[in-house]
């Protein structure tokens, strides 16, 4: 019951935030509400990875990946903290230059890509072949790096030809542009590993972390396309937050669950 | 497992239950509650062959321990070291010396 409630409860949350959201009133309340919201939910990610690497003992292989992943949430609450409720400056003139922030967002993003690296290659670690036949296989590292460039790789051009043009500012974004990428593909192994661990407990963590993946794309996605595809920045804003929100608390629900699973044989043992 | 009735004394029958099921699959199916039965049977599977040279349901009670230990790294790495002695530990219990 519990594993089914965490896997709702990105939904949940992405929901709620959406109602307060919508509630708020004027455009500066909206962002104090996604501000406060990026903080909970990044705070949220941290707190169960973090739960999941201390299940883990010392010397572990997954210990080392959930704290990574810890890491970053924790750099990103702390960028969220820096940056304050209007980073893109929708109410400024401009988005204010921030080197700090920028440092933590390489940071987080290096942090990421080694823990979903980790991650990925828990099967490789454990003696085992990923699931499926080989093409199948080849099929979702080439379908999810092919979604990993449709969703960053616009950003990924803007930010480099910056870099080219001698705006170092935008450095710290191609770093990130290629965290998401690497993390992105990284996703075909997390969704092939819970469909071979589907039907026993920790199918779930696998499940919830493709689907913290799947809801970063859609962020991504969001920023790139809903301008265009959406009624007005407003509505795109409101849907990129939404998703970010889900992301964040699928990994909330990942680490929750990973611990679950490991105390379950513990219990069971007792 | 499997319910069976047999003659005691004329007249009279008494239930028991008997073990029927391989070790294989009592390991296959404790696996199953964490790894799901497909990545439990795979993993049975492609052990049994590589540590005994066996089929799954070639393995004997007497080669348990050493199918055990070479799903240990495998669970070890999935599930963490004090986690995976647990669980090998009540899979030893239960299969019996």
């Amino acid at each position: 019951m519990r594993y089914r409630l965490a896997a709702l409860s990105p939904v949940l949350l992405a929901a709620a935030l959406v109602v307060a959201a919508l509630a708020s009133g004027s455009p500066g309340a909206t962002l104090r509400v996604y501000h406060a919201a990026g903080i909970l939910t990044k705070g949220l990610a941290a707190a169960g990875c973090l739960a999941a690497a201390a299940r883990f003992g010392r010397g572990d292989y997954l210990r080392a990946g959930w704290a990574l992943f810890a890491g970053c949430y924790v750099l990103l609450v702390a960028k969220d903290l820096v940056a304050g409720a209007d980073p893109r400056g929708v109410l400024a003139a401009a988005p204010s230059p921030d080197r700090l922030r920028d440092l933590l967002v390489l940071a987080a993003n290096v942090l990421s890509v080694a823990g979903a690296w980790l991650l990925a290659r828990v099967w490789a670690r454990a003696g085992l072949a990923l699931p499926g036949p080989a093409a199948r296989r080849t099929g979702a590292f080439a379908g999810a790096a092919a979604l990993a460039l449709l969703v960053a790789g616009p950003a990924l051009w803007v930010d480099a030809r910056g870099v080219f043009e001698g705006r170092t500012d935008t450095l710290m974004y191609l770093f990130s542009d290629l965290g998401d990428i690497a993390t992105f593909t990284l996703t075909a192994p997390f969704v092939l590993t819970a469909v071979a661990l589907r039907g026993g407990l920790l199918g779930w963590t696998w499940i919830l972390l493709a689907a913290g993946n799947v809801a970063w794309m859609l962020v991504d996605g969001t920023q790139v396309f809903g301008p265009s595809l959406l009624p007005g920045p407003a509505a795109a804003r409101l849907l990129e937050e939404a998703f970010r929100a889900a992301a964040c608390v699928a990994y909330f629900a990942a680490g929750m669950a990973q611990r679950w699973t490991l105390s379950a044989v513990t219990v069971d043992r007792a | 497992m499997k319910d069976v009735l047999y003659r005691r004394s004329p007249g009279r029958y008494l239930r028991a239950v008997v073990e029927t099921r391989t070790p294989a699959q009592i390991i296959e199916k404790t696996l199953s509650v964490f790894l799901g039965p497909n990545t439990a049977r795979n993993a049975v599977k492609t052990f049994a062959e590589r540590s005994l040279g066996l089929a799954p349901e070639a393995v004997t009670r007497g080669d348990c321990p050493r199918l055990l230990d070479a799903l240990r790294p495998m669970l070890k790495t999935l599930l963490g070291a004090a986690q995976c002695d647990a669980l090998l530990e009540k899979l030893s219990r239960e299969l019996g010396p």
